[in-house]
This record gives C-alpha cells, structure tokens and sequence, in this order.
C-alpha cells in the first residue's frame, strides 16, 4: 500500500472545514489524526458529526501528524502558522492566507525560517473547467486575450465572515482571492493597479461591505471582478466564479460551477441547483499530499497567496482613497 | 392624415419601415415614401412597401409632416436641422449626434421651435422586459437597488460599414452600450463616477468590446459590458442583473428564447406583440397628433449622450471620470 500522509485539522471554523474534513477522513491518500480548535466546544462538535478525533491539547496533535490545514478565521492564520510552523512539514493555510500583506509576510517568513512548507488553498485551480479552460486561452483559439470580465458571487456567508474584527473584511476580503490567483497563474503575470466601486450595502444590518465591483490591470489586461455577496436567500445556489474572455480572435464565456441539476422541493416552495462537477477540494487536498509525501515544491505556494492578499489589500485603499491605486 | 416619409432604408430603417406600415394599416398615418442615398436600394424597398422613393431629401421633406430618420450617427445634425428648418417633426435613431456639441446645438434649436416634436430611438424603454425590471424598482418590489449587471452584445454588424469607423459611430459604447447606459440612467438617475474601457479606436474596427463601471448617486454601483465581437457565431445576447435590498432579478434573452430551430444553419426567435419598435413609434406620433408626452424627451437623450461621450472619454483616457468635473 501507498505510504499516507498523518493529518490534522486546526479549527473548523471556516465552511469548507466541513469539506475537507471528509476527503481527509476518506480519501486513502491521508491518515486523518484528527482535529483541533481554539473552539472547545465547536470542535468538538465538529468531531462529533464527521465521526473524527477532537484534540483539546494541540500539541498532542502536532506529535502525531506531519502537516495540517488550517481551517480557522482569516484573523488567526498568523497564530496558528506560529503555532505549527516547524513542527510540521507543510501547512496548506485556507485563503486568504492573511487579511494584510505585512501580516503574510511574517508568515512566510516564519515557515521559511524553520522549514515548513506553506501553501495556500485556491482549489479552483484544480476545477477541469478551469483546466480546459487555460488549455483554450494558451492554445490561442481566441487569439490574445484583450480584456476579462469576471465575477465571483456569493450569498452572505454565515457567523464569523461579516464580523470585521475575525474576518478583517466583508466581501472583497472573502471573493477577491480566487480570480486574482486563477488569472495571475493562467497569465503569468501580476496585477498593477486595482480600483474598487463599493456601492451601498445589499444587506444593510452587515457592518462590512458586500456590494463591490473591481477594475484592474493584470499586466496591460483590463479586467473587472464583481466579487459581491449579491446572491439573495432565495437564490438555488450558493453563488459563482465566471469569465468572459474577450480576444482578439472570438469569446470564450466559461460558468466555472454550472455542472448542476435543478431540485424542486414538493414539501416546501424550495429550488436548488446541485452541482455534479468534480470534487475540487478533493483534488486539492490530494495534490497536497502527494507533493508533501515527495518533498517536492507545493502546486499553490504561500507567496501565491500573499500576491492575491496584496491586490485585497490595494483594492481596500483604493474603495477608501475614492481612485485607482498602483499596487507596486 | 400625418404625412410621414423615412430617410435611410438599411437595417434599422426596414424595421422602422414595417412600424409605419402598421401604423398606416391602423389609420393612423399616411406613410408617404422614403429617401436613401443609396438610389437603387431605395427604389427597391418603395416598390416592396408600396410607397414613392424620393429624389432627395429636399423632395422628401417637402412632402410630409414627419420624418424618421435611420441615418449614420455622423451625419444626423444636418439633416434633423435641415427638417426643422422646414417646419417638420423628426424622430432620429439613437444616439442623438455623435458629439456633444451637435448634441447641444439641436436641443437649443427645438427650444426655438416649440411647436416641432423630435424624439429620439431610445428603444430599450419600450422592451417589455424592460418594462418590467423599471416597473419591479419604481415600484419598490426589489427594495433600495444595491447593484446591477447589464450586457448587450452581439457579432459586429455585417451591414454599414460606418459602424467600424469610431469617429463616425463612436464604436461599441455610442452605437449600442447607449441602450443600456440611457435606461439605467432613465431608471436610476444621476451618475457621479465613471470607469470604462473598450478595445477599438480606428476606422475599420474589427471587433470593439466595452466594460463600464459606474457609481450613481444613489449610491448603486453598475457594470455594464457592450460586445461587438469578431466571431461571426456570436448571438445577439442581452442580459440584466438588478440586486436590491429586498430581491434580486436576474434575465437573459438567450435562457428566454422561445423558439430554436435546427436545421443546416442554427436560429431562434423572439418574438414580441406589440413590437417595440412599433409601440415607440406609435408614441411618436401620438405626441404629435394628440398631445401625448412620450416616454423619451429630448433633454434626457442628450443627458443620456453627455454622459455615454464621458464613458468613452474615460475609455480612450484610461482614466475615471467624476461627473461634475467639466464637461464631457
């Protein structure tokens, strides 16, 4: 049998704690140790519904294991890095990796001196829409690629996400991050300059922003991003990631997340779309494992995560200074 | 019976051609005859719509009591003075001139002549679909509007070749984001800050594509994309997002096309009753023969052009624009 790499989970406060928890403690690849939270009382609610090991003692944990994610608050990744760095051999830090680009910094720093690996957790990358995708805009059917539009949509997300003092944000700091890191990957290029249109609240009880739409330049690429929680209660899904490429040979429109099937509830007035496209998550977790198991470099890398921080970080000021800010 | 005749018989003028047929079969009017440059053309379509072909548009003018004008946006100053000076009614196509000066020196000139109605084809506030999302926001159904998303986009147009000439048409922004930038601003009022991009400046335009960010004074933000693509397989496509805080609304023309038909080539269609155009031109001359105000005025078509002439401004700056800040 294949050799496995011993896990844990620091916290579970993140959502998709509660997808990851399940491909470690499933997928063949991983020895699930089990899971420790800051959170007494939600971590052990947490290992009590996935069937999985609750650690009040952390260190406890960190014996046994040789890499964790990190599932907690965007507030706390810095303090769980210190907590793990150099006891583990990688971390995979849920994104974003920070709330600032000088508090990544300090933990990149942090792994590098006592030689842990960190990576950040943009699973889209691994979406074969996404894949075919970048295989289109490389084989150059649409000719080069003149301007993007982009969104990545959501509903409000629950609990800690619209708390600014443990999310360091609303939506910007929740929706950014995955295009950012798609497009700067996909083009080999960074993002010079970022404008944010923050419009009035949707929800106006929320005491961070959720209603906002980016311009920026990727390059000399022109793109926009509309990464608001615009998607109302009632919406059948849970939001989306989409772009429309405009090159100078055609268009490519790609809906990133559209693989569902439409559920009509009978009992309720109640429709959903359910997704039946590949376990991204899954395909993370996976590819994580297999570089850390062979020593080799991780696929998405803590500086990958620290360049889509910065464009957050710009995107904050620009909302704030009202004009276009440079991000270099 | 008002004697209306029609100058420029392509393919904004054919539509405009069967409204007046229609409206003549009603009664309502007396559709004369039409007047395009293009002499064979234009004695083609007479003989087709049963009605005289003039010789000039002198000829025309002296022969009727309104005119429709579906002429290139560069040269329709002239000719809607030119009717004015002969006492005639003018409705034009969208936009109202190709510059704001143009723009301005009509508006001032109708001032002049208090007895002349002139409209100008702002068609979109006559799409049912439209109706109905200006209907759901006046009306408070989807709360204080947040945000929206509206798209127009098509294959670049095969027919007149003056499209492809941006000093002539304004490309993708003046010749068709108009549609939507007019009836945003109809619905939503006053814009303060504007940042757009689009693709294409030259005089033979293969393609232009156009993203426009905008905030209202409302405190909505707005993104709106115009799409004139290469790719000749490219539908003709319009979509709109709405986001309030009570609901959202959500359309696309192509989810709601009724009709596909498959056969060596590949259509649809969509059909409407009454049609827009016809409901719009029926406004027109209602408010001629009795009194009616129509739902496009003059003042607002040239707010509509002062504030699509900033919008490409700020594309051919590559700079944001502050409405207030000086002229367009």
């Amino acid at each position: 049998m294949a050799e496995k790499l011993r896990i844990g989970m620091i916290s579970s406060a993140h959502v998709h704690a509660h997808s990851y928890v399940v491909v470690l403690r499933d997928n063949p690849i991983f020895e699930f140790i089990g899971v420790w939270d800051d959170d007494v009382e939600r971590g052990l609610e947490f290992s009590k519904n996935y069937g999985v090991r609750f650690f009040k003692d952390l260190n406890e944990l960190l014996e046994e294991v040789e890499a964790v994610v990190i599932v907690s608050e965007n507030v706390k990744h810095l303090e769980h890095v210190e907590m793990t760095a150099g006891k583990v051999k990688a971390i995979l830090c849920e994104k974003p990796i920070a709330v600032n680009v000088e508090t990544a910094e300090k933990m990149l720093k942090i792994c590098a001196e006592r030689k842990t690996k960190i990576g950040t957790a943009f699973p889209v990358r691994y979406s074969p829409v996404v894949q075919s995708m970048r295989q289109v805009l490389e084989s150059g059917r649409i000719g080069n690629v003149l301007m993007i539009i982009s969104t990545n949509r959501g509903k409000v997300p629950p609990g800690w996400f619209t708390d600014p003092e443990l999310a360091g944000g609303g939506a910007m700091m929740d929706h950014i991050v995955h295009v950012v890191d798609l497009l700067r990957w996909i083009f080999k290029r960074e993002f010079e300059r970022v404008r944010a249109f923050v419009g009035d609240n949707i929800n106006e009880e929320l005491e961070v922003e959720d209603n906002a739409m980016l311009y920026l330049e990727l390059g000399d690429i022109p793109v926009t991003l509309d990464c608001s929680w615009s998607k109302p209660k009632s919406y059948p899904y849970w939001g989306d990631v989409t772009f429309r490429f405009i090159g100078s040979e055609g268009v490519m429109e790609v809906d990133v997340f559209r693989q569902t099937m439409t559920r009509y509830d009978n009992m309720e007035r109640k429709i959903e779309w359910l997704y039946y496209g590949s376990n991204i998550d899954e395909a993370l977790l996976v590819d994580f494992a297999k570089r850390v198991l062979r020593d080799e470099e991780l696929f998405i890398t803590g500086e990958d995560g620290l360049e889509a921080t910065r464009v957050v970080e710009k995107a904050y000021e620009s909302a704030r200074l009202g004009k276009v800010v440079n991000l270099r | 019976m008002l004697k209306v005749g029609l100058v420029g018989v392509g393919f904004v003028g054919t539509i405009h051609a069967c409204s007046l047929k229609q409206l003549q079969s009603e009664g309502l009017i007396d559709f004369v005859g039409i007047y395009d440059a293009n002499e064979s053309r234009s004695k083609d379509k007479a003989r087709k719509w049963k009605v005289r072909s003039f010789e000039s548009y002198e000829e025309l003018l002296k022969n009727v009591d309104a005119v429709i004008l579906a002429i290139p946006s560069h040269v329709r100053k002239e000719m809607i003075l030119r009717a004015f000076d002969e006492g005639k009614h003018v409705f034009s196509e969208k936009p109202l001139a190709r510059c704001l000066e143009d723009g301005e020196e009509i508006i001032d000139r109708l001032k002049e002549e208090r007895s002349l109605k002139f409209m100008v084809g702002h068609v979109l506030r006559y799409f049912p679909e439209y109706e109905m999302i200006r209907d759901r926001i006046l009306s408070g159904d989807l709360g204080k509007i947040a945000s929206i998303r509206s798209f127009r986009g098509s294959a670049i147009p095969s027919w007149g070749k003056w499209f492809r000439d941006f000093k002539k048409s304004g490309g993708v922004i003046l010749d068709l984001a108009i549609h939507e930038i007019d009836f945003w601003i109809w619905v939503l009022g006053d814009v303060e800050n504007i940042l757009a991009r689009s693709l294409s400046f030259g005089e033979k335009m293969e393609y232009d594509y156009a993203q426009i960010l905008l905030k209202f004074k409302s405190g909505a933000i707005a993104h709106i994309e115009g799409a004139w693509v290469k790719a000749s397989s490219y539908p003709f496509r319009f979509m709109e997002e709405v986001v309030g805080t009570k609901a959202c609304i959500h359309f696309d023309s192509l989810s709601s096309t009724p009709i596909w038909i498959y056969t060596e080539d590949f259509s649809s269609d969509y059909p409407y009753d009454p049609v827009p155009y016809a409901k719009m031109m029926r406004d027109f001359i209602l408010w001629i023969e009795e009194g009616k105000e129509p739902r496009i005025d003059p003042e607002s078509a040239l707010k509509s052009l002062d504030i699509t002439l900033r919008i490409i401004r700020s594309a051919v700056e590559v700079k944001e624009m502050k409405v207030g800040d000086g002229n367009g």
